[in-house]
Order: structure tokens, then sequence, then C-alpha cells
């Protein structure tokens, strides 16, 4: 089972990752920043230790932009909007998990 | 297609996880997919009739263009009357209902669920 894996806090607020790692599984695991969490995405430290976990890292382009870090983001962390965020939760994955 | 139930428990004024909410219910229904979405705890604030957040998003208006899309909106009776909200302060076309009822009747009639909480 494929999990997609919502989180919305800052790295700065959501301090430990490992229930990623016990509620992920033995399927592909993707992860969709949203809101503080697209923070990750510029966060020197944490950015590698969140994309060790998955198999796939998402980031929301508004959110990214609403903070000021357009363009900002690690490229191994894809930018994208609504359309893809639907597809990925309805189609892309079997189960979504907010953390 | 398929349909999305949206969970939410963030007010609607408390962070954007409401603001996120809408975003979410109008891509998926653009797409063609059905949305519900079941609001409790401070998530009732959603749909509350009246709100008037001057230059804030205004959620009710949001939640209304959902509603007139064919997105379903219920909010937890339990936890409205909690929060002092009683039976018709709640916006045109959302239903009071219960988590028993109407999330157990959301979660079987729906392919995916999307929890927005804290």
């Amino acid at each position: 089972m494929d999990r997609l894996f919502i989180m919305l806090r800052s790295p700065s607020e959501y301090r430990d990752l490992s229930i990623i790692a016990s509620l992920g599984g033995e399927g592909r695991i993707g992860i969709i920043l949203f809101q503080d969490a697209v923070m990750f995405s510029v966060h020197p430290d944490r950015r590698d230790e969140l994309l060790d976990m998955a198999d796939e890292v998402f980031v929301m382009g508004n959110d990214l932009e609403a903070r000021g870090f357009k363009g900002k983001g690690d490229p191994r962390f894809r930018v994208i909007g609504y359309p893809e965020a639907v597809d990925l939760i309805m189609e892309g994955y079997d189960l979504t998990i907010t953390v | 297609m398929g349909t999305l139930t949206i969970l939410i428990r963030s007010g609607s004024m408390m962070n954007m996880d409401a603001n996120v909410a809408v975003e979410l219910a109008n891509a998926a229904l653009d797409k063609g997919h059905g949305v519900k979405i079941f609001c409790y705890g401070e998530g009732v604030t959603l749909a509350k009739e009246g709100q008037d957040p001057r230059s804030f998003p205004n959620i009710e208006e949001e939640m209304a263009k959902l509603i007139s899309r064919g997105a379903e909106v219920v909010i937890c009776s339990t936890c409205s009357t909690a929060r002092g909200m009683k039976m018709g302060e709640e916006m045109e076309g959302a239903t009071v209902g219960s988590l028993t009822n109407d999330l157990s009747r959301f979660i079987s009639e729906s392919d995916r669920l999307v929890t927005l909480a804290r």
C-alpha cells in the first residue's frame, strides 16, 4: 500500500519525523508539504532528513511563493499546484495521512 | 472519477487549513471528483452563518461556492453545540449531523479521505 503524507507545520515546529517511518509500511512513500511545512525544502539540515524518508517529496508552489521562497527550494522537492495534489491523493497513492 | 472526503478540525481563522480545504475541494471539483466536507471541533466555524472577517478571506462565502458546485458539507452537532452554535446558525446549504451517522457515511461513500488538523 502506497502512502501519501501531508505535512502542514514548519521544520522548527515539527521536530520528530519518525512517525512517517513507523506509519510508512512497505509501499511507496510520498510527502506533500503545505503551508509552513514548505520550509523543509529550504531548511539546510532538515531537507535531507525528509528526503531520506520518502520516495518523492512535493511542495505546494503557492505556499512557497506566499512565504517569499519562490524558486529557492531544493530542486529534489517537486513544486506542484492543487490540481497535481488532487491527482496524487485520488490516483497516485492508496492512502493519505496528515502528520 | 472518485469522491474525496475532507475532514477538517481547524477553525476558519486559526491557520490556513480552512483555505487549504477550500482550494483542495475546488481543485477536486474541477477534475470532476465528488467532494464531501465534514467539519468538527473548531472546524464547525467554517460553516457558521454570518461570518464577517473584514479584509481576510471569507470562508463562509468560499464554502457557499463549494456547496453550489455540488459539495456536501456537514458539521458535527456535538461540537457546534459545545461552542454555543445553535441549530439554525449554520450557513445555508450546510447540514448539522454527526460523526457516527454522517462521517461514517462519507467515508463509506468516498475513495479518499484527507484530514486537516493540528
